[in-house]
């Protein structure tokens, strides 16, 4: 089942929104000698793809996550990105952070226009997009607010419009609601997933909850302990997905639930390869 | 619990209150004593009439202002800009970090001698002083304020493609403005110290000079006129950077602790 799918989507997509080739990403460790956060991994992401990155704690999907973005460069292999090489972090990708991570000095609309004024929109043009994209993410109304003024869900909201707002190929989410109550985060992922379904951006989103990995994604990528890509597991669920509590409630979901949870249990024993160099 | 709140939302009363209070108990206390050893309200009270009348307290202020301004002025524009270098950059932190940490411990009176035989006994000698005073406190807590920017802010300004330049505007100076600030008011009381010092081991002259005058002529009530202004000096300032601060850093008072 999951085999056709994948088949259809290379058989139909043109080139790849994202193309990672053997990449690796070794830091320094505190006790000397090299740590290899991210091993070998390699995956295409289609243009419009959803593609939730799950795994244990410390598996290196935040690590691989910042290298999609350019934050971090990779110690070796191949990292593309609408069709080119990433090298720094540019316009075409944003990040939604785990925190938000607004700037507590400025409201809600300042904040959105934070990667405007860094692409050099005029003021002006700034306004009126950071209105729109606020209006999007359910935040008419709230622009003249500071982040201490608003919940940690609104938060979220404002993050998320300030990735929205420099209009990228490609979207990355870190763990954006993990830090959520239950009850909002489910409102967020409902409107995740029609804002991706209207706008059609490419996804990468990190996240441990399994729930919301298969609610939201077309796939899921796991990564093992050691650093390495395990699996990919496509989720045929139909969309539009316009009633998620329903999904929730299906058998094809705990199914792909449980086969997701399955994997992680297999992979626990699985160490880190250890690296030439010692201290 | 009404009490609280009538005096939660009047704060400026309590002040107002320890004082009248304060000045009563010494008015009191002071009252039959020898004026050569101590003195009262009313005597200095009649003091600062006849000081403002004479034109001599207005002339020692203007005097001190000079220096206290340029001093304090050139602390602001160097100390400022050098404690971003030292917080931003751990190149400069390790290469001159060591010099202020220093400075700020170093009894600056000491040099006094050597600072006559390079700067005269006048006008540049005093603003010497004043900055070096002050420039430690507004340097340290403008680098500490910039070491607590946390990491990911800066990253969210590399991520969204921001400059060096633009990162250093608008995310790190905004954050570390409160600690800043908190420079700015340790600073103002260093700098009017270091005014005092000077006109004390200078050129006698200004609020200092008046000060050792007066209390050279065993004039005690005349004494504490100027000691007075040095104190309101200290609050008026502090309490003009307090204001600035809620007007430009609102979101500071909402997220601490602190204050409330």
């Amino acid at each position: 089942m999951a085999v056709t799918a994948e088949d259809v989507r290379k058989g139909d997509a043109g080139a790849p929104m994202v193309r990672v080739r053997n990449v690796v990403k070794e830091f320094l460790a505190p006790e000397g000698g090299l740590f290899r956060a991210v091993d070998d991994v390699s995956f295409d992401i289609a243009p419009g793809e959803f593609v939730a990155l799950t795994g244990q704690s410390g598996c290196g999907k935040t690590t691989l996550l910042r290298m999609l973005l350019g934050l971090v460069p990779a110690s070796s292999g191949l990292l593309e990105a609408s069709g080119r090489a990433v090298k720094g972090c540019d316009h075409k990708r944003a990040m939604v952070f785990q925190q938000a991570e607004l700037l507590p000095w400025r409201s809600a609309l300042a904040n959105v226009e934070l990667g405007l004024e860094t692409k050099g929109v005029p003021r002006d043009e700034r306004r009126r997009i950071a209105r729109q994209c606020l209006a999007l993410v359910g935040l008419a109304g709230a622009e003249l607010r500071r982040p201490d003024q608003l919940s940690g869900g609104m938060r979220q909201r404002v993050g998320l419009a300030r990735a929205l707002a420099v209009d990228p190929d490609l979207l990355l989410m870190d763990e954006p609601f993990g830090a959520l109550d239950a009850h909002t985060r489910e409102g967020l992922q409902d409107e995740l997933i029609h804002l991706h379904e209207e706008m059609k951006k490419t996804v990468v989103f990190v996240t441990h909850d399994l729930d919301e990995a298969v609610l939201l994604a077309d796939r899921v990528l796991i990564m093992s302990p050691a650093g390495r890509m395990a699996e990919m597991i496509d989720i045929p669920i139909p969309r539009r997905r316009s009633d998620p509590e329903r999904i929730r409630a299906t058998p094809q979901f705990a199914e792909l639930r449980y086969h997701i949870w399955q994997t992680m249990k297999r992979l626990e024993s699985e160490t880190r390869r250890p690296v030439g160099a010692t201290a | 619990m009404s009490i609280v709140a009538f005096f939660k939302r009047r704060r400026w009363l309590l002040a107002i209150l320890s004082f009248v209070l304060l000045m009563v108990i010494w008015e009191i206390g002071g009252r039959g004593g020898n004026p050569l050893l101590t003195s009262h309200p009313s005597a200095v009270y009649a003091a600062l009439v006849k000081q403002v009348q004479s034109g001599a307290l207005l002339n020692a202020f203007v005097q001190s202002l000079q220096p206290l301004a340029l001093g304090y002025g050139f602390a602001v524009v160097v100390g400022i800009p050098l404690g971003l270098l030292l917080g931003r950059y751990w190149a400069a932190e390790a290469g001159f970090g060591f010099y202020f940490v220093g400075l700020d411990a170093t009894p600056l009176v000491a040099f006094l001698p050597v600072f006559i035989l390079w700067f005269g006994l006048h006008l540049t000698v005093k603003v010497v002083i004043v900055f070096l005073f002050s420039l430690t406190p507004i340097v340290i807590n403008t680098w500490i304020g910039v070491k607590g920017v946390p990491r990911t802010l800066v990253e969210v300004g590399q991520a969204f493609v921001g400059s060096e330049s633009f990162i250093m505007r608008q995310i790190v100076l905004p954050y570390a403005l409160p600690s800043i600030i908190a420079g700015l008011r340790l600073g103002i009381g260093r700098a009017i110290i270091a005014m005092a010092v000077a006109e004390l081991f200078t050129a006698l002259s200004g609020l200092g000079g008046l000060l050792l005058k007066r209390s050279e002529d065993y004039d005690t009530a005349g004494m504490f006129v100027p000691a007075f202004v040095f104190m309101a000096m200290g609050i008026i300032a502090t309490g003009v950077l307090v204001w600035f601060e809620r007007r430009i850093a609102p979101w500071h008072k909402a997220t601490t602790a602190g204050n409330e």
